[in-house]
């Protein structure tokens, strides 16, 4: 009825279950592996170091009471050394979280301004050539392997057209004869606050081809999605009441039909989400991005387990934060979940 | 359902297009061992002297960096995709349907901690989980498949088990209880034949998803292993090459695009068959 | 009295996948300035699509000939714009899925009031207050502030009834309004609208199936059957000299206290709309049918001053 109350009892929901995915990621990293210590500490290691890990894993312990250990030492953020890079994980994390955000968000933020206006606008032409088109880009977009969508890309406006850089957050010249101070760790607004148009206007166009990539499958999801509850809506006896009223089409459409429509669709924008976390891995290899994905995909490469935990773990968190956030909103939108 | 249905389905142009390139790919992953033009190299066999050549008369998509025949290369891809998706899907569904059916039949505690459950792996953003378990158990397609199996099922079983509620509370299942015919009579006769059109449905899209998230894993090194031929690992081979070798990773990757388009096509296609609401707005 | 609104030979047909439904066939009726006819039916007679082809409320699949004309001017995809929302105004029959879940009343009044009259939102949040006064709604903070589904059935009928009232229409098309309610409401919601009809004098179109209602409330009745207008008449008429034998047959239906009989059901069903057939559509379930019912369907003739039925018994007469 509150929404107050219905805040928090997701919050509750929301440590529940992050708590149980940190058990089943306890479980497959601790439990399954046949030597969970020789998996931690990697291929080179010597016996010592092995030996080492077993006691700190206190392999001999029941099963509870390591996971009770694994809780502190992720609480103390104590996510262990990665193999690779030989720094804890944690700061690796941390130093590579801010270039993934900026590419997710700005990826996020073009799926959501194009694929809601498309979606709707396909649902409103029903069955014109717009709507056919929009449906067909729809399904390329989901059905894309971003991996290898972004190669095209980098062939298209790189290599053949030459408009865009191939990768990297900016170009090495510019950073040196323009630098900026990286305060926030976005650049786009940290070159902003320090007046840098040179700099800013080259970290638009390394963001581009990234995070072209990364939306083509959220803005193919939120299209459909769109204008699937669209079409549906616009079924509705209040959608009717509105046009034997006069309500002038354009309000109908984006005011009163939409807010219907967006509700469900905030699921389908959450996980859009999702699969641009985990797209964001693929794609930050392509494109050399120092951001969490690239880390995790040179993690798997290289067999770096703890970063690969550590990352599995960091991720899957903000995805339920993530899920939080769209009930919370959902709730604010459509009163009548908060029953 | 009706033929007259299944015929208007299918009148829709990309229905009949996406049909076809299914039934393509299938005849091509069946046949790939006597048609394919070069089946050793095909199979891994290196001919460094004709390495990385441009598309050609003898060599229409192009050579890799081991000189081996694209095309041929991508037709036994085609293999490993397709049985890959199949059988993550099947294993997934196997294990997911008859959870979902146990939950909602029996409801109750056993539905609370079943959904629990599954709400936990649901849970994790989609893939993430399949790739720390991949890593886990080590590379090869073996585990690759398991990896994706175990983070797949709990989707079938929540959308089974949705369906399954909802067809609990129809009579005849309440009839068949009052008859004294066993639960697993009536979860199989009865209820599950109603869930299996949004099922199947579920099913051939997730064929799709199956095949992207497989050659994801592939690229990323943990599926299928050099030197066998595999869409997603062709891709990653091809990575290093690409620029001054366009032709290495581009067709492996775009009979990915094609194959997950046909399959998306055909599960809206199937979707719109079943949906009763858009059944009725389908007008002449 | 001025004709507010006109059917000349009006049909309509629907493009379906199990072919075409027809849905009205050659309507004819006038609805005069001030005066509440009502138009009765069971359901799938056609009396719903009647009243929304008024405004052009039609799905996509929609074809239709004949016309319909508004104090003259004949109603198409133009001139519907001028009309609809402003002269005329609908209240539907389900007031919980007519009115937006996830927009407050206020929110919804204003919307309309702001699109009629192009006023500002301040100017029409004025008019608000004596708009709910009118349809009996005195708790006018409460009610303004809430969503639809926060509200009785009752109350939102008289939200609807609001919206309607805004537009000061010349006519106003009640769907069914009292069929989802309680019984103890509709008769509360239906004294409502007659004495709002008394006192703006607009002209009713009262969609319904029940003869009870309309026994109250109407001035002319038309009923309808499986797309065609039977019959027409002023309510005393109507109820005292019955021509039409499925008039006869409805009248029969309603359980009267003051007869010493049970009611009695018409034998038979509906015909399909999808089958197009030459005879008139009530033969089969008629008692009186002869040789002509099976030939052609009859016309719309005037038995007596003021009174037209559609029925091959009465064809001889003036028309």
């Amino acid at each position: 009825m509150n929404l107050a109350r219905y805040i928090v009892s997701r919050l509750v929901w929301s440590i529940f279950v992050v708590l149980g995915v940190i058990f089943v990621v306890f479980i497959v990293s601790n439990v399954v592996p046949s030597d969970p210590a020789a998996l931690w500490v990697g291929p080179k290691a010597t016996h010592s170091a092995i030996q080492m890990a077993r006691e700190k894993l206190k392999l001999d312990k029941p099963l509870l009471v390591r996971f009770g250990y694994f809780l502190r030492d992720l609480l103390r953020f104590d996510f262990g050394i990665s193999i690779r890079t030989h720094n804890p994980v944690i700061q690796d994390i941390k130093t590579a979280l801010t270039a993934t955000f900026e590419l997710l968000l700005v990826a996020e933020f073009l799926a959501v301004a194009l694929g809601i206006p498309f979606g709707v606008f396909a649902a409103v032409k029903r069955n014109k050539w717009f709507d056919n088109l929009s449906r067909l880009f729809a399904v390329v977009g989901v059905s894309l392997p971003s991996f290898w969508y972004g190669m095209i890309l980098q062939l298209l406006f790189f290599k053949w057209l030459g408009v865009l850089p191939l990768s990297d957050r900016i170009d090495t010249f510019v950073s040196l004869l323009h630098p900026f101070h990286e305060r926030t760790g976005f650049y786009l607004i940290d070159t902003l606050l320090a007046g840098n148009y040179t700099a800013f206007l080259d970290v638009i166009k390394h963001l581009m081809l990234p995070a072209i990539t990364l939306a083509a499958y959220p803005i193919g999801l939120i299209t459909r999605q769109v204008r699937s509850m669209m079409v549906e809506v616009m079924q509705e006896n209040y959608i009717r009441t509105a046009f034997a009223y006069a309500i002038p089409e354009r309000k109908i459409y984006f005011r009163y039909a939409l807010k219907n429509a967006i509700a469900p669709a905030m699921v389908t924008v959450a996980l859009s989400f999702a699969y641009t976390l985990v797209g964001a891995f693929l794609v930050e290899l392509i494109f050399n991005w120092p951001g969490l994905g690239r880390y995790a995909a040179n993690a798997i490469l290289s067999m770096d387990y703890p970063a690969i935990v550590g990352v599995t773990i960091v991720t899957s968190v903000c995805y339920v934060f993530i899920n939080f956030l769209v009930d919370v909103i959902q709730a604010k939108i459509d009163p009548r979940i908060r029953f | 359902m009706s033929l007259k249905l299944l015929k208007l389905a299918f009148k829709n142009a990309f229905a009949r297009f996406s049909l076809l390139i299914v039934l393509i790919f299938v005849a091509m992953a069946l046949t790939a061992p006597w048609i394919v033009p070069y089946k050793e190299q095909a199979l891994g066999e290196p001919n460094m002297a004709e390495r990385l050549q441009p598309p050609s008369l003898r060599h229409p998509f192009g050579t890799d960096h081991m000189g081996r025949d694209i095309l041929s290369r991508v037709m036994y891809g085609s293999r490993t995709s397709l049985v890959t998706a199949v059988l993550v899907v099947f294993l997934s569904a196997l294990i997911g349907v008859p959870i979902g059916l146990i939950s909602a039949y029996f409801g109750g505690f056993v539905d609370n901690i079943l959904m629990r459950f599954t709400d936990i792996f649901l849970s994790f953003p989609p893939l993430l989980l399949a790739l720390l378990i991949a890593s886990t158990l080590g590379k090869g397609l073996f585990n690759a498949i398991l990896a994706l199996v175990v983070t797949w099922w709990p989707w079938y079983a929540r959308l089974v088990r949705s369906q399954a509620l909802s067809i609990k509370t129809f009579a005849y299942v309440e009839a068949a209880k009052a008859a004294g015919v066993s639960s697993a009579k009536i979860m199989f006769r009865h209820i599950l034949p109603g869930c299996i059109a949004p099922l199947a449905v579920q099913c051939t899209m997730d064929m799709g998803s199956a095949i992207l998230e497989a050659a994801a894993l592939s690229f990323l090194g943990l599926g299928v292993q050099p030197p066998k031929a595999d869409w997603g690992l062709m891709i990653s081979e091809g990575k290093a090459y690409f620029l001054n070798y366009w032709w290495v990773p581009t067709f492996p990757g775009l009979f990915v695009l094609l194959l997950v388009v046909s399959f998306n096509l055909l599960g809206d296609v199937l979707r719109e068959m079943i949906d009763p609401r858009l059944r009725r707005r389908m007008l002449v | 009295m001025k004709e507010l609104v006109r059917f000349e030979n009006y049909s309509l047909s629907f493009k379906t996948l199990h072919g075409k439904v027809r849905a009205l066939r050659n309507v004819s009726l006038t609805i005069q300035d001030g005066e509440i006819v009502a138009l009765v039916g069971e359901t799938g007679c056609g009396k719903t699509v009647t009243g929304l082809s008024i405004i052009g409320l039609l799905p996509e699949n929609a074809v239709y000939s004949g016309g319909i004309f508004f104090k003259g001017m004949k109603i198409d995809r133009e001139t519907v714009r001028r009309i609809r929302g402003k002269e005329v105004a609908v209240v539907f029959q389900d007031p919980s899925s007519s009115l937006n879940p996830l927009y407050t009343v206020e929110q919804q009044l204003l919307d309309v009031l702001m699109s009629r009259w192009n006023m500002t939102r301040s100017e029409a949040k004025e008019r608000i207050p004596e708009l709910l006064k009118q349809v009996q709604l005195f708790d006018v903070d409460r009610v303004l502030r809430a969503y639809p589904h926060e509200l009785s059935g009752g109350m939102r009928q008289r939200i609807m009834i609001a919206m309607a009232l805004a537009c000061e229409p010349s006519l106003l098309i009640a769907d069914e309004p009292t069929t989802a309610l309680d019984v103890t409401v509709q008769r509360q919601i239906l004294y409502l609208l007659w004495e709002l009809q008394r006192a703006k004098k607009f002209s009713v179109l009262f969609i319904t199936h029940d003869l009870g209602i309309v026994a109250q409330l109407a001035d002319r009745i038309v009923v309808m059957y499986a797309g065609s207008v039977v019959e027409i008449a002023p309510k005393r008429l109507l109820f005292t000299n019955p021509l039409h034998p499925y008039t006869v047959g409805l009248l029969n239906c309603v359980l009267d206290p003051r007869r010493k009989k049970l009611p009695e059901p018409i034998p038979g069903s509906l015909p399909s709309l999808t089958e197009i057939s030459s005879e008139c559509a009530f033969r089969e379930r008629c008692g009186h049918a002869f040789d002509e019912c099976s030939i052609s369907t009859p016309n719309l003739v005037e038995a007596e001053p003021n009174h037209f039925v559609s029925c091959h018994l009465w064809r001889g007469q003036r028309g």
